[in-house]
């Protein structure tokens, strides 16, 4: 395994985590997430905001667990990016936000860069 | 044993560790349930399982008392003219426990305000674990 392979398991595995982390939390301990569903997405969606937590944490989980795994890797990485960008832009120019953008930059290098090898 | 098996695996492992911490975080963080407060008719309980000595009163809650939950076990803290339970949310703020944990006992006013003042969400969130108003 060549250092850059090193690195972008490394990368993987670690953005995984950190969205698995959160996907599970939601699913666990859903109550502790509702205040953070912004109103335009209840409204958008109409649905409580309870079942969006719910639904984020499932695909949260369910895209951080294709990252772990190395499958199709560039395009959860994109779907991901992109829902971390959104994320991003709804919290704004705060700590938490910063923090989030510097997430959705790695998200984002990870759909371009991929798993690393010829099969992503 | 070839790449995307050796992939899939530790992928699945690396599932399985994530779902475990948040499970084991949430079981540890579960609140004990209080039983029968000894002082049935003036005594409470807060959201995160800390029994109150007596009820609010209806003119507030004293800075002493605020004052006297300064711990991870139980914390309290006034923000903007009410005090809040923070006890349940340390492990769950987004930002660190520290930044909950440095309000507890205190007026979290200036703090909360300078990381979140304005901001909807945060607001919502605190409501949540409001205990009363302050004493002036």
């Amino acid at each position: 395994m060549s250092r850059t392979q090193a690195g972008l398991l490394v990368l993987r595995l670690g953005l995984a985590s950190v969205f698995l982390w959160f996907g599970f939390s939601q699913l666990l301990d859903g109550i502790n997430w509702v205040g953070w569903v912004p109103a335009w997405a209840v409204a958008l969606l109409h649905l409580p905001p309870a079942f969006i937590v719910l639904g984020n944490g499932l695909f949260e989980v369910v895209f951080g667990a294709l990252l772990a795994m190395g499958l199709w890797t560039r395009f959860a990485a994109l779907v991901l990016a992109l829902h971390l960008a959104l994320i991003t832009f709804d919290i704004g120019l705060t700590a938490i936000g910063v923090r989030d953008f510097g997430l959705t930059l790695a998200t984002f290098a990870l759909a371009l860069l991929g798993k690393g090898d010829q099969s992503t | 044993m070839n790449n995307t098996t050796t992939s899939i695996i530790i992928g699945i492992l690396v599932v399985a560790l994530a779902g475990g911490l948040v499970f084991w975080q949430k079981s540890a963080d579960a609140p004990v349930p209080a039983g029968t407060p000894s002082t049935a008719e003036n005594a409470a309980t807060t959201t995160a399982g800390t029994e109150l000595t007596s009820l609010p009163p209806a003119s507030g809650i004293a800075s002493t008392e605020v004052a006297a939950h300064n711990s991870r076990e139980t914390c309290w803290s006034t923000i903007n003219g009410n005090v809040y339970d923070l006890t349940s949310w340390i492990p769950q703020h987004p930002g660190g426990e520290q930044a909950i944990l440095q309000l507890c006992g205190t007026d979290g006013s200036a703090k909360f305000n300078g990381q979140h003042g304005g901001a909807p969400k945060q607001a919502a969130i605190l409501i949540g674990f409001k205990l009363g108003v302050a004493a002036q």
